[in-house]
């Protein structure tokens, strides 16, 4: 069995372990699902538009982002806390190896916990969310993965990360928030036309290649942050 | 030329230092190391976890050069399946189960046969490989003792071990003593840390002291004591008769220092600790004074490194 493969294993046992984080996830899920249902049964709410733009409010713009930091910071920054990545960082592996596998570990449950739940009530409020859903969770995995490798505050950072980059910065201008996430996975669940809240318009080839290419680039930072971790 | 030095050299450390902003936490350490058992000895914040995180590759030297097995260890990565580490933090993963942390180690090392290496190396420490338990249940000697056979797993050549013994009852002590014999004698380079006498002179002769990040002795553990046996020992003794006590250990020629705390106790500085040990009893017998409490004041480790630094 491959090091990238172990480490998975290890890390999605060990993140679905932490139940105060995985019930906050489930409650927020759950919530997207009800406000969905609210939302499809309401006479004033006109969707799919405003379901779209519920979605890319709570959804791309609260829930994901926030519950990948969560997840994704966890993965090595809980091990730096606790102490224990020397037990990892000291087997002969690569460090890729264990990077891709703790990205892969949290992006899955990511998926599970959030991505599944916002597919379900897109479908609800007639709104295809599964593509920018799913590649934001990529994104945000990897730049937290990252963050949970390098810097000594992961959460602290992330937190404001999404809130003064993703969010003021992202609302300034249609020019600025090319420099987001969201605004990238916001524009393939949005028609021509649709007012969602934040500036969408980005192409289909951009909306698809920024986001990997940003989570990409979080999981070789990640790996560049565990050759040169000193372990405690 | 010591023992170390005939044999085959294992761990080659030069001019090692390593400083943490302005703090210097190791100071142009330089030794070496051949196969069996040494003890890495000094007082807390001497630089001994940092010298072992920088002789497994956890941490970088700013200065000098570390050569395990003539491999550079912070870069070498298959070097680290020839590597065990004992870290001296008490976490493990709490969420696992000791085979399954066990287990994890000797995947990642790639181990032909894991799940039979997994057993030994459990039942090598006297645990029991069945046990069912989370590890956020094990007490402080079961963790040290499952940090052990997750280090042991992949049988290396070269175990580092930092304060292994810390936590154990004087059995499980034992029973680890005798382990790193035995691996050290099996041809292997083990490097145990440790700040308590007693036990590095039950691990062996080969020491390496370390104080205020400075490699301040090496060699035989016997040379060490000399050192400290230059200096008179003080012990405080607690009795009815300090006085008369006192007068005989002057006339016995047992002491060259004494000190009376009155009604009921002196401090006494001699210059043999041992002939001291055995004659006190006697002597309090004769002159009728009863003994409430001998305490050595400065045998602790601590005293002797202030001996060492102050000396060096």
């Amino acid at each position: 069995m491959s090091h990238a493969v172990l480490v998975f294993r290890f890390m999605l046992h060990k993140l679905l372990r932490g139940w105060g984080r995985i019930v906050v996830l489930v409650v927020l899920a759950a919530l997207a699902i009800v406000i969905a249902v609210v939302l499809r049964n309401s006479a004033e709410a006109t969707l799919p538009e405003d379901g779209a733009a519920f979605l890319v409010w709570f959804g791309l713009s609260i829930i994901l982002p926030f519950g990948a930091l969560l997840i994704a910071s966890e993965a090595f920054g809980d091990l730096r806390d606790e102490r224990t990545l020397v037990y990892l960082w000291l087997r002969p592996m690569r460090a890729w190896s264990a990077t891709a596998g703790a990205a892969g570990a949290a992006l899955t449950v990511v998926v599970v916990l959030l991505v599944a739940p916002l597919i379900v009530a897109g479908l609800i409020l007639d709104v295809d969310v599964a593509a920018g859903a799913l590649l934001a969770a990529v994104a945000y995995a990897g730049v937290f993965l990252a963050f949970g490798m390098i810097l000594s505050r992961p959460l602290l950072m992330g937190l404001l990360v999404l809130l003064v980059w993703e969010n003021v910065i992202g609302s300034l201008s249609s020019a600025t928030a090319r420099l987001t996430i969201r605004s990238y996975a916001a524009s393939l669940l949005v028609e021509p036309g649709w007012d969602v809240g934040t500036p969408v318009g980005r192409s289909f080839a951009a909306s698809i290649a920024v986001p990997l290419a940003v989570g990409a680039a979080g999981v070789l930072l990640a790996a560049w942050g565990w050759r040169r971790a000193e372990v405690a | 030329m010591s023992d170390a030095e005939t044999r085959d050299v294992m761990i080659e450390v030069e001019r090692v230092s390593k400083r943490f902003g302005d703090l210097v936490a190791v100071s142009d350490v330089s030794f070496r190391l051949g196969a069996g058992v040494t003890a890495l000895l000094g007082p807390n914040g001497a630089g001994k976890s940092t010298m072992l995180r920088m002789l497994c590759g956890l941490a970088a030297p700013s200065e000098g050069t570390v050569r395990v097995l003539g491999h550079n260890p912070r870069h070498d990565i298959g070097l680290r399946r020839r590597i065990g580490l004992v870290p001296q933090q008490e976490s493990l993963f709490e969420h696992m189960r000791l085979r399954e942390f066990v287990r994890l180690a000797a995947d990642l090392s790639g181990i032909p046969d894991p799940a039979t290496a997994t057993e030994q190396a459990i039942g090598t420490v006297g645990l029991d490989p069945g046990d069912k338990r989370r590890l956020n249940t094990y007490s402080k000697g079961m963790r040290q003792r499952a940090k052990l056979a997750y280090a042991i797993v992949c049988a290396p050549d070269v175990l580092f071990l930092d304060e292994p013994l810390t936590g154990l009852d004087p059995t499980q002590r034992n029973l680890m003593i005798d382990l790193f014999h035995r691996i050290g004698a099996s041809g292997r380079c083990v490097l145990v840390s440790s700040h308590v006498l007693d036990e590095v002179q039950r691990l062996g002769t080969d020491v390496l002291v370390m104080g205020k990040g400075r490699l301040l002795a090496e060699g035989d553990f016997r040379r060490i004591r000399d050192l400290m046996d230059d200096r008179p020992s003080r012990f405080r003794i607690a009795t009815d008769a300090p006085r008369a006590l006192a007068a005989g250990l002057i006339a016995e020629g047992l002491a060259v220092g004494v000190e009376i705390h009155e009604p009921s106790a002196l401090t006494v500085a001699t210059a043999s600790a041992g002939r001291f040990a055995a004659a006190i009893a006697p002597l309090a017998r004769d002159r009728r004074a009863s003994l409430r409490e001998l305490r050595p004041l400065d045998a602790d480790l601590e005293s002797v490194f202030r001996y060492l630094v102050e000396g060096s």
